[in-house]
């Protein structure tokens, strides 16, 4: 298969063994590369039952099959590995440029297992890979750690490094890995994986070029892209001020097949942070989940998006993306100047810790947003935790005896700071709050109602009772409590059907049906899973995934790079067979897939007394159990059935049935 | 003719059949589609329109086979 490289990179870290391994063929038309590659490797070298944070977890950093190939918008990857956070199947997404920076030293993916008796860090290059003394970084920040380590290794092209800031060396569950001074693989916990190796960063400066099988033809596809999505501008009178009339647009009781190539405007030019406002249709959540939106409708006009424009140096890219949704942002006057720039936070940063705590103060959120980049903290997961902390004051479970004289008051951003510095230190009370909400729960007597999470990860910034597949997806997927797994929104603008035969045509239809549990319903979520992880096989973003697949046009990109004679739905194929693998990941490690699901609050149970989503409830047990149905899972217990395991090709790679 | 429209909530679609298509006579321009489609007033300012992924003014004639897209607004983050 054209567009890889062909082989993987190994890493013992308790032998210091470096070696490469062929991949054959077959398994390349099986899984593509990227998390289908990852998925494959995992279940063959992770024993089960292993101790996520022991030296027998291997911890994965993949590409896509169309990294480097002259697609656009497919430069991320993915970093894959037992979860500490929910113990069963761990991944996290990220862009930045690193993604590229794996395919030029040669490899489809590397791969660490063992533990280091000392800090490392890997280094790769033409002459080969290496291990590293990481002593003198081991305690440094992850934006100057990786400064350091591209100034040591800096010849002629410049490297790409990942690294982990203090929050990963001192394992906590929450803890990603970084690049690009700040872009995050934040979920699952997996920075905590690489603390527990030792393993501080992975350098690379690799030289080597990717062969498309049809070059002409990617360039071809990917000029169309290029014009349709530069002749998105957005007009002058759409401004921060008007998303909360668009953010009622997109709430209205409709659901219609549209062009999704229009997202790109508002993208670039306000990337993520437009939904700070528009999220006022009630997808925003609100006081740890606990509130409406009309809660915080008036602080909400101090993260008006326009706001956080002011601040914006420059505008951000990923590695060949040509959207361009990240920024940088001016911090320099902000608490004494002691960082001068940060990434525009994300939408996630801002509402994890300003409608969630009540927070309007946003230059305390642009601080937190430096803080946890460099300290490698999944700002999600520690915007809940804390939320969880301030609830759990609220209602009297702790005490000042209990927080060393702080007090948790809704809407304080010091303390929040204070509580964030003590977490990624494992100090104070914040050692109880480290691990995220379920563990917090577990120190905290009487708190678990407070605990908003899925199967130990804590939930993206959207509220399940306002769109009911978010809630169904963060449940299902077998890294659960992401809010990229899938929704309604994002399907109803992919066009997906127009490709693949099994995948229900979004018809013109109320959204009140999406409260309801049918077979139509279930296979838009499954179609919806399927397509995720073909991106991730293929290092695509979702944001491109929701321009529309007859813009994004990922099948003939697939098929010109690749040179495999497949059909869209022989792509989608592979996006089953990953996620069943993942599936089966969790089953061996003895997890009950309905573990997995959200907590009652974010079902609606009991529903919110006021704001858009007043009285919001569905069936998510329903809706889970006809989603497993329809991928060809137990409906009754979500494991995946043998006749499934065949029919896609994996029974040999999962240990049989399931 | 027939032209391809793509619209978020806030439109009416009772001139458009289950494919999006709304049947239009010969001369119709984009402000015909606005009106077709009874978008509020308060919204027209912002309903940027684009027929074939280049920006449209009201003026503008369509022709059979056209795509005419209003900007949309999905959830992100």
């Amino acid at each position: 298969m054209k567009g890889v490289m062909g082989k993987i990179l190994k890493v013992d870290l308790d032998t210091g063994e470096c070696v490469d391994e062929t991949v054959d063929e077959r398994i390349y038309e099986k899984f593509l590369g990227g998390i289908g590659l990852a998925t494959w490797v995992s279940h063959r070298d992770i024993p089960p039952g292993a101790d996520p944070l022991g030296p027998e977890n291997v911890l994965g950093f993949v590409p896509g099959a169309l990294t480097g190939t002259g697609s656009l918008v497919t430069g991320r990857f993915l970093v894959t590995g037992k979860s500490p956070l929910t113990g069963g199947w761990g991944d996290a997404n990220c862009g930045g440029t690193f993604s590229p920076g794996i395919k030029q030293t040669g490899y489809d993916g590397i791969f660490v297992r063992g533990s280091s008796p000392d800090p490392v860090y890997l280094h790769v290059d033409h002459r080969g890979a290496a291990l590293l003394d990481a002593s003198e970084y081991w305690g440094v920040d992850a934006v100057e750690t990786e400064k350091q380590l591209i100034g040591k290794h800096r010849v002629k092209k410049k490297p790409v490094c990942v690294t982990i800031g203090q929050a990963g060396e001192n394992r906590l569950l929450i803890s990603g890995i970084v690049n690009d001074r700040g872009r995050i693989a934040a979920r699952s916990g997996l920075g905590a994986v690489m603390g527990s190796k030792n393993l501080k960063a992975i350098v690379l400066a690799g030289t080597k070029t990717v062969k498309a099988a049809n070059p002409e033809r990617m360039k071809e596809i990917s000029i169309e892209y290029a014009r349709r999505v530069r002749n998105m501008n957005l007009p002058g009178l759409v401004n921060g001020s008007v998303f909360p009339i668009l953010g009622k647009v997109l709430g209205m009781n409709v659901r219609a097949p549209i062009n999704g190539i229009t997202m790109a405007g508002i993208f670039r030019k306000y990337g993520t942070v437009f939904a700070n406002t528009s999220g006022l249709n009630g997808d925003l959540p609100v006081k740890n989940w606990g509130g409406s939106v009309n809660l915080f409708r008036r602080k909400a006009r101090k993260t008006n998006p326009d706001i956080m424009m002011k601040r914006e140096t420059g505008k951000y890219h990923c590695s060949a993306c040509n959207i361009g949704c990240g920024g940088e942002a001016r911090i320099s006057d902000i608490r004494d100047g002691e960082w001068s720039t940060t990434h525009k936070p994300e939408y996630e940063t801002v509402a994890s810790f300003g409608s969630l705590l009540l927070n309007d103060d946003l230059d305390g959120i642009y601080y937190i947003n430096e803080l946890c980049n460099r300290a490698g903290l999944d700002t999600i997961s520690a915007g809940n935790t804390i939320a969880f902390a301030y609830e759990c004051w609220e209602r009297g479970l702790i005490s000042k005896e209990d927080t060393g004289g702080l007090e948790l008051k809704w809407g304080q951003v010091d303390t929040a700071i204070t509580l964030l510095r003590q977490m990624i230190a494992r100090e104070g009370f914040g050692a109880i709050l480290a691990d995220g909400v379920k563990e917090a729960a577990k120190r905290i007597p009487g708190s678990e109602e407070c605990a908003n999470h899925a199967g130990g990860q804590e939930p993206g910034m959207h509220d399940p009772r306002f769109e009911p597949g978010m809630g169904v997806h963060m449940s299902v997927d077998p890294a659960p409590g992401k809010h990229t797994a899938g929704t309604e929104a994002y399907y109803m603008t992919t066009a997906v059907w127009d490709y693949c035969g099994w995948a229900p045509k979004q018809k013109v239809e109320t959204k009140a049906r999406e409260w309801t549990v049918t077979d139509e319903g279930a296979m838009k979520n499954v179609t919806m899973s399927a397509m995720k992880q073909l991106i991730d096989c293929s290092g695509g973003c979702l944001f491109a995934l929701m321009t529309g697949l007859q813009n994004w046009r990922l099948f003939d990109w697939l098929t010109a790079a690749t040179g495999l004679e497949k059909t869209p739905e022989d792509f989608m194929e592979v996006g089953l067979r990953v996620q069943t693998m993942r599936q089966m990941f969790n089953v061996r490690e003895g997890i009950r897939p309905e573990e997995m699901k959200i907590n009652d609050r974010l079902v609606g149970r009991p529903p919110l007394a006021d704001g858009p989503t007043a009285g919001s409830t569905f069936d998510l047990e329903g809706q889970m159990r006809k989603y497993w149905e329809n991928i060809g899972w137990d409906p009754e217990s979500g494991i995946p059935l043998p006749d499934t395991l065949e029919k896609l090709g994996i029974s040999e790679y999962t240990g049989g049935a399931g | 003719m027939k032209v391809k429209i793509s619209v978020s909530g806030a439109a009416s679609r009772a001139e458009l059949d289950d494919d999006g298509m709304m049947l239009l006579d010969d001369g119709a321009t984009v402000r015909t589609v606005y009106r077709k489609l009874k978008i509020p007033l308060y919204l027209r300012p912002l309903m940027k329109s684009w027929v074939n992924y280049e920006t449209a003014r009201m003026g503008d004639r369509l022709k059979d086979g056209d795509e005419v897209m209003f900007l949309i607004l999905a959830a992100g983050g």
